[in-house]
């Protein structure tokens, strides 16, 4: 089993759940990259993808983050897939918001709140 | 005098502890019965020390760890864990707890973790005192193309503004996301010349080209040079690379909504949004980012 440093997936009935671990530095990293691909291919098998990114342990990131949920993103959007993001701290909210990326996925307070969403 | 906050819901388990802490020293020692409880001490009277058991109900030891770094940063905190709870006590030290002490070795060891641990902390405390005393600091680096001493330097930079009281705890943060975005930018853009262009078809063959061009000339000569001076007034801070430099206003609107799912220029983005003020200079491989002190900031702490 490998060990995760930057992100946890997990599944919740029909569900990914993406946790993020810490800050990610630059996707250049081999780990993040290497979990990054891990949380792709967990989902490839999927006809459909409801996923997840919980933010609860994580106050603060940058673009290298944006852009791994847009790669992610981007590998499950051709198939209708959907995405909600959640437990965002004041200045996630304030990162997702200027990146706009609020108008791609909704935002919710709560873990509860984003899987209600996706049933 | 020393205070110290024992936090268990159990009172046999608090007074074994309490009595055993007042080993360590002249200690004013207080109770509190689970985490809802502390917090609401804390808030009326500032501990040097907190002690906690994980396991309580309304506010567990792992939440009150929290709370307490988020809300009391200086505040350590030591964990008494019962059996079976090594995972939460892992969890509890990555959040910031100071140290933890088993509880079947409570006799044995907490006395002298309680003493390691204040002594430290009387030593962070000191040099906070001392650093929001200081009234400018000027600083260079040189740095290889390497993410980890990136971050390092980010870290050590938003310490120094933090120490200096130029800015709080949610600026200190947004600092720091700009910074990064600025040196990585540097980095990869700069001196390893990698392109946005290729990281949108195919982001492996990006982050495989720049580790690449890390490990061969001309590329991997090339440093980032980063020069900052903080006053009590604002930071400055200069980043150059050695690339050929760019043109800023090139990059496409990444809020533009065609543009949203395509990767160029978010860093950019959150540089201007978090920073009073971005200049580049002409080649595009310099750019000055400046953080000026809010009018409500406090000019001086207590002593």
């Amino acid at each position: 089993m490998s060990l995760h440093r930057y992100f946890r997936c997990t599944q919740e009935g029909t569900a990914f759940v993406v946790e993020v671990l810490r800050p990610v530095g630059s996707l250049a990293e081999e780990d993040v990259m290497r979990e990054l691909d891990e949380i792709i291919a967990a989902t490839a098998g999927q006809p459909t993808c409801k996923m997840i990114i919980d933010f609860h342990q994580t106050a603060y990131f940058g673009s290298s983050l944006l852009e791994a949920l847009r790669i992610i993103w981007t590998k499950i959007e051709d198939r209708e897939g959907r995405m909600a993001l959640c437990n965002l701290s004041p200045v996630g909210k304030e990162i997702v918001q200027i990146a706009k990326f609020d108008h791609l996925w909704p935002v919710c307070e709560t873990r509860a709140e984003a899987l209600a969403l996706m049933q | 005098m020393t205070r110290v906050l024992i936090v268990d819901d159990s009172l046999t388990d608090r007074k074994l502890a309490g009595g055993i802490i007042t080993r360590a020293g002249e200690l004013d020692v207080h109770f509190a019965v689970d985490g809802q409880d502390a917090l609401d001490q804390i808030e009326l009277h500032l501990p040097d020390l907190v002690v906690t058991d994980l396991n309580m109900p309304s506010l567990d030891g792992l939440a009150l760890v929290k709370a307490i770094r988020e809300q009391y940063p200086m505040v350590p905190v030591i964990l008494m864990t019962g059996h079976g709870s090594d995972a939460i006590a892992v969890e509890a030290l990555r959040t910031g707890a100071a140290s933890y002490v088993p509880k079947m070795r409570l006799a044995d060891d907490l006395v002298d973790t309680v003493q390691q641990v204040l002594a430290v902390s009387h030593a962070d405390r000191g040099r906070a005192r001392l650093m929001r005393r200081l009234q400018r600091q000027q600083v260079e680096f040189q740095l290889e193309n390497d993410v980890e001493l990136i971050m390092s330097l980010v870290q050590f930079l938003q310490d120094a503004a933090r120490g200096m009281k130029l800015c709080d705890d949610a600026d200190r943060v947004r600092l720091g996301v700009a910074l990064q975005e600025a040196i990585i930018n540097a980095c990869f853009h700069g001196n390893l010349e990698v392109s946005s262009v290729l990281r949108e078809t195919d982001h492996h063959a990006y982050y495989e080209l720049a580790k690449e061009r890390a490990a061969i000339s001309p590329y991997a000569e090339r440093r980032i040079t980063v020069s900052v001076s903080i006053s009590a007034l604002e930071a400055v801070f200069v980043i150059q690379d050695e690339g050929p430099g760019f043109d800023p206003h090139s990059l496409p609107d990444p809020r533009a909504p065609q543009n949203l799912e395509r990767p160029s220029g978010r860093g950019l983005l959150l540089m201007q949004t978090f920073m009073d003020e971005v200049r580049f200079n002409e080649r595009g491989n310099e750019v000055t980012l400046v953080k000026r002190r809010r009018p409500s900031s406090p000019e001086q702490e207590s002593p």
